[in-house]
């Protein structure tokens, strides 16, 4: 019993006195490990940061700082009023803004027909954007796009791509506005332009200077276009639960305006996937809708999207949806054209999964084929995973000289971005206008 | 072959951040019962707060030595940042709750999880330089890349392991090993698994429940702020809804492992680690999370307790 | 010792005790009997402040301990030992032991009372690197009673130590609790083994429907005809 009660010794001390033994031990390998990996590397812990000039961002139109004429003096202007340097989308917000207030002014009475009419028949001589007009389905003619890569913590431009005349540019006839729609619709009084855009969540930066850039057009009237006094609301089509723009959110908006018969304008969306769901709703009470950013294919072009695309947003027929920026086949096509420019033979395409990430990601395989490159592979990645890793080392496997990625920064591009590099893929990485903006930068520490 | 090895070799380094977080979820599982929803976006504070402090410190510029030591602080503040809050959390929250139907706190846990979200989101609009300048709130946030992820092999070799790796496997491990020797060698340790397993008894005992249910909240929250530190020094981007998506692969991982059961949880977190891994190289990256999750739900058909999970606890 | 006066306590709307007075005195074995559903339980739970005291006094060693939280009771030498053993399944019988001793902090004295246990049952010093949820029903009442023994207490509260175990395991639980009490510890024993229960107690109360129906001394409510046709089945 003797021994028994010895060896029984209530371990409680054992254990204790075990723990105080090892505590420091593991605190001591601890830092030991964290100092051999800090200054593992040279002096400067920060050696492995991703050079911002292995990524090449397609955009369409000039960058800011490129814009010349109008365009300048909009950027000069924004300056001027908002203290910062315009993100790229800006001047299409303004854009989108300027034809809304010049159809209303030549249609001079708040007829919803009659504004759609003047809208599509929109020409613009030297404005900002340069020389324009819409297509029959709602496109811009404008086919101008910049090639972009990062130096110094900013967008640096590097050439004009595209620029050749769109299908369907050819002028149109003009129609006399007077005999459209209602003759005896209200020629004074308030009119309400509103713009729905993801303001909450991810995308908020982009919208957020959009919106800048409708508050500049709609400030240079003075408040008065004609006799219409201007009212402008910016709703939000996101929700925090999602983070970015919200089906239920979009349709409730589109809803919203349909049924409001002071609202003649709604500016928007951001997103195509948002877009599809407004068009219908909007289409149905002949409400004019510019897209300042939407450039998924399908929603204007007949045979690039799905079978029933653009049909299928058209209920009625009519086209009330237009867009100021060119569309994704215009994009994805002049990134394989520029990738082959640059001498890439085999790359490795990836998508977000989402309308304009995979749609985009198509037209670019469609064309890198046509003109000879190897696509090497093609994946739809996880937009809300946490890294890429695995992807990429098994990216690397397939030895690309490029990647490509359809997506957006909220989709996840910057972590691409630092994850090729986490795994030493020595490729260069290009990236479709979603990920034109500063965020983009940031979130990939470039 | 090697391939596989290298999958392998990433899949262990972030199933050790799952299994950190994933711990945290079990252990408060294993004590009430009650699915701490909030605990992901718990750990997204921490990593919040942990890229704050490594902005103020200006670490990203320092050299080797001050970041060493700097790490080691931030580390500290976001563990007893996250333990306080955590167990604030159940002070305010839960203990209220604890005679009510299992559903109350369940729910209140969600209600916690949508709070700690839009904190999150006011955060990343502050205006500080690490946050973007506050441009953007909801945007991915940039956490400085502090430990080289040069390949210690050299740069040709065809396998890649970096001190990156080296210091999350190395550090969870130490981690995990303190946390082992706490909960089988320590009184309050002991008094926890007692509590878990059986809390009628463990009251009989004169262990005072509330005061266990305290520190596993404040152990839990503690590694959920380390795992935070050790998520943005690896992962490099930190954005709000992360808690969201690594909180459902922690707490899956806590289910495969058997949930309340403290090395299940590491197994399972490591497990999920792996088959993510290896399903982005063989099966394609966008069937991630149909392959994590289906697996969940396979094992669940064919061992519902988990890996390591005991059978069904008895009840009181 | 330990004085209930009128105590009333019930779960929720339901009142299970209405108003029950016992007394225990320093030293005694004393036995609470009744038929299932009788509250016997209950009062247990009462006294061990699992179950809120909602009428009347409850004091022990001279001191009111109504809403005096349970782990406070284990602290101050009243000590449960609950019904259907509840022993930590996970954890080594020597864990479930040193549970037993959680409020206490002197190491020697923990030392001799598990050697002490260890004597009283040889069985758990064999297997006490064992899982606790692995041993027989038999051998898990023991570390039940050993784990009560483990907190030192002034008084054991047991309920129902003999449920569903073999005769023989019953006489040794039986002759532990002699042996407890002659070494100071005083008893209140909940039985629905009436006839060893009051064999073995000093004094015995005889509980129905959430009243003590009976107090007597034991060997008297032994003859008692009342006693001898409900509870003894004769």
């Amino acid at each position: 019993m003797r021994a028994s009660h010895q060896e029984c010794r209530f371990p409680d001390e054992k254990g204790r006195a075990v723990q105080r033994k090892r505590l420091p031990r593991i605190a001591a390998a601890l830092a030991a490990l964290l100092l051999t990996a800090a200054c593992g590397g040279d002096k400067q812990p920060t050696v492995a940061a991703p050079k911002g000039d292995r990524v090449f961002i397609t955009f369409g139109g000039l960058p800011p700082e490129e814009l010349k004429g109008k365009g300048a003096d909009f950027v000069a202007a924004y300056k001027a009023k908002f203290g910062s340097t315009p993100e790229g989308y800006a001047i299409y917000g303004y854009v989108a803004a300027q034809v809304a207030i010049d159809a209303l002014r030549r249609t001079g009475r708040a007829d919803r027909e009659a504004l759609r009419v003047a809208v599509s028949e929109t020409e613009q001589i030297d404005g900002p954007l340069g020389s324009w007009r819409f297509t029959t389905d709602g496109d811009t003619t404008l086919t101008t796009m910049s090639g972009n890569t990062v130096r110094d913590g900013k967008f640096a431009f590097v050439t004009v791509l595209g620029g050749g005349a769109a299908a369907g540019s050819g002028a149109r006839a003009k129609t006399d506005l007077a005999t459209i729609g209602d003759p005896a619709a209200p020629k004074t009084g308030p009119v309400k332009f509103v713009s729905s855009l993801p303001l909450t969540g991810s995308a908020s930066a982009q919208s957020g200077t959009i919106v800048n850039g409708i508050r500049l057009a709609l400030e240079e009237t003075g408040g008065k276009i004609g006799d219409f006094s201007v009212a402008y609301e910016s709703w939000d089509d996101a929700s925090a639960k999602k983070g970015d723009w919200d089906p239920e959110v979009e349709a409730q908006n589109a809803d919203r305006a349909a049924k409001d018969p002071s609202i003649h304008f709604y500016l928007g969306t951001y997103n195509s996937g948002a877009a599809k769901i407004a068009m219908p709703i909007l289409n149905q009470a002949n409400l004019v809708m510019i897209s300042p950013a939407n450039t998924y294919t399908g929603l204007t072009k007949p045979g690039l999207g799905e079978p029933n695309e653009p049909a299928v947003y058209r209920p009625t027929g009519k086209v009330n949806y237009h867009r100021v920026v060119p569309a994704d086949d215009i994009q994805g096509k002049v990134g394989a054209e520029w990738m082959k420019a640059m001498g890439a033979k085999r790359v490795y395409v990836l998508d977000d999964r989402g309308l304009y990430g995979k749609g985009i990601a198509d037209v670019f395989v469609a064309t890198a084929e046509e003109l000879g490159l190897t696509v090497v592979g093609r994946e739809g990645t996880d937009p809300k995973a946490q890294e890429y890793r695995s992807l990429m080392t098994k990216i690397k496997t397939a030895n690309p000289d490029f990647v490509y990625f359809g997506g957006t920064t909220q989709t996840n591009a910057g972590q691409i971005s630092k994850d090729m590099v986490a795994v030493g893929l020595d490729a260069k990485l290009m990236l479709p206008d979603g990920c034109f903006e500063q965020a983009f930068i940031s979130a990939a520490g470039l | 072959m090697l391939t596989l090895a290298q999958q392998l070799w990433i899949g262990l380094t972030n199933g050790m951040v799952f299994a950190l977080i994933a711990l945290g979820y079990t252990m408060v599982y294993g004590i009430l019962e009650l699915i701490n929803f909030a605990h992901g976006d718990l750990f997204m504070l921490a990593s919040f707060l942990a890229l704050t402090l490594v902005g103020l410190l200006g670490l990203a510029t320092a050299s080797g030595p001050v970041v060493v030591v700097g790490l080691l602080g931030v580390v500290l503040a976001c563990a007893i940042f996250a333990a306080l809050i955590n167990r604030t959390v159940d002070r305010v929250v839960y203990r209220p709750l604890r005679n009510a139907p299992k559903l109350a706190p369940l729910v209140s846990a969600i209600g916690v999880s949508f709070v700690f979200q839009n904190l999150g989101l006011f955060w990343g609009g502050l205006p500080l330089d690490v946050m973007g300048g506050g441009l953007a709130a909801a945007a991915p946030k940039s956490f400085p890349d502090l430990i080289p992820s040069t390949n210690l092999l050299g740069d040709g070799a065809a396998f890649r392991i970096t001190a990156k790796d080296l210091v999350v496997i190395g550090s969870s491990l130490c981690v995990m090993v303190a946390l082992w020797l706490f909960v089988t060698r320590s009184r309050l340790g002991k008094a926890m698994r007692a509590t878990a397993q059986n809390p009628l008894a463990a009251r009989l005992m004169g262990i005072d429940v509330d005061r266990v249910i305290s520190a596993t909240f404040l152990i839990g929250g503690a590694l959920a702020g380390f795992a935070a530190v050790i998520y943005g020094l690896y992962v490099n981007t930190i954005k709000f809804q992360d808690g969201y998506q690594n909180g459902l692969y922690a707490f899956t991982a806590a289910v495969l492992g058997g949930i309340g059961n403290i090395p299940g949880a590491v197994v399972g977190g490591l497990v999920i680690g792996i088959v993510r891994a290896l399903s982005d190289q063989y099966i394609g990256a966008q069937w991630q999370q149909a392959v994590v999750f289906g697996m969940l739900i396979a094992l669940l058909v064919f061992r519902p307790q988990g890996l390591l999970g005991a059978n069904v606890r008895e009840k009181v | 010792m330990l004085r209930v006066e009128q105590a009333r306590a019930g779960y929720g709307a339901v009142e299970v005790l209405r108003g029950i007075s016992l007394t225990v005195d320093e030293g005694e074995i004393v036995t609470l009997i009744g038929a299932n559903g009788a509250g016997k339980t209950t009062t247990l739970h009462t006294l061990s402040g699992l179950v809120q005291l909602t009428g009347g006094r409850i004091t022990f060693l001279g001191e009111n301990i109504a809403g005096v939280p349970a782990h406070e009771l284990v602290r101050r030498g009243l000590v449960h030992a609950p019904e259907g053993r509840k022993i930590f399944s996970r954890l080594t019988v020597l864990e479930n032991l040193e549970m037993g001793a959680y409020t206490r902090r002197d190491p020697d004295g923990i030392a001799r009372d598990l050697a002490r246990v260890f004597e009283l049952f040889p069985i758990l010093a064999e297997r006490r690197r064992q899982a606790g949820g692995t041993l027989s029903g038999g051998e898990q009442q023991m570390l039940a009673v050993g784990r009560a023994m483990m907190a030192r207490p002034r008084l054991l509260l047991l309920d129902e130590p003999s449920l569903g175990l073999a005769p023989l395991i019953v006489a040794r639980i039986f002759e532990v609790i002699r042996e407890l009490s002659k070494s100071g510890v005083t008893i209140l024993l909940v039985e629905q083994n009436a006839r060893m229960a009051l064999r073995l107690a000093h004094r015995g109360y005889v509980m129905e429907t959430g009243a003590i129906l009976l107090a007597d001394a034991a060997s008297a409510l032994l003859e008692n005809e009342t006693v001898r046709a409900a509870y003894l089945g004769e």
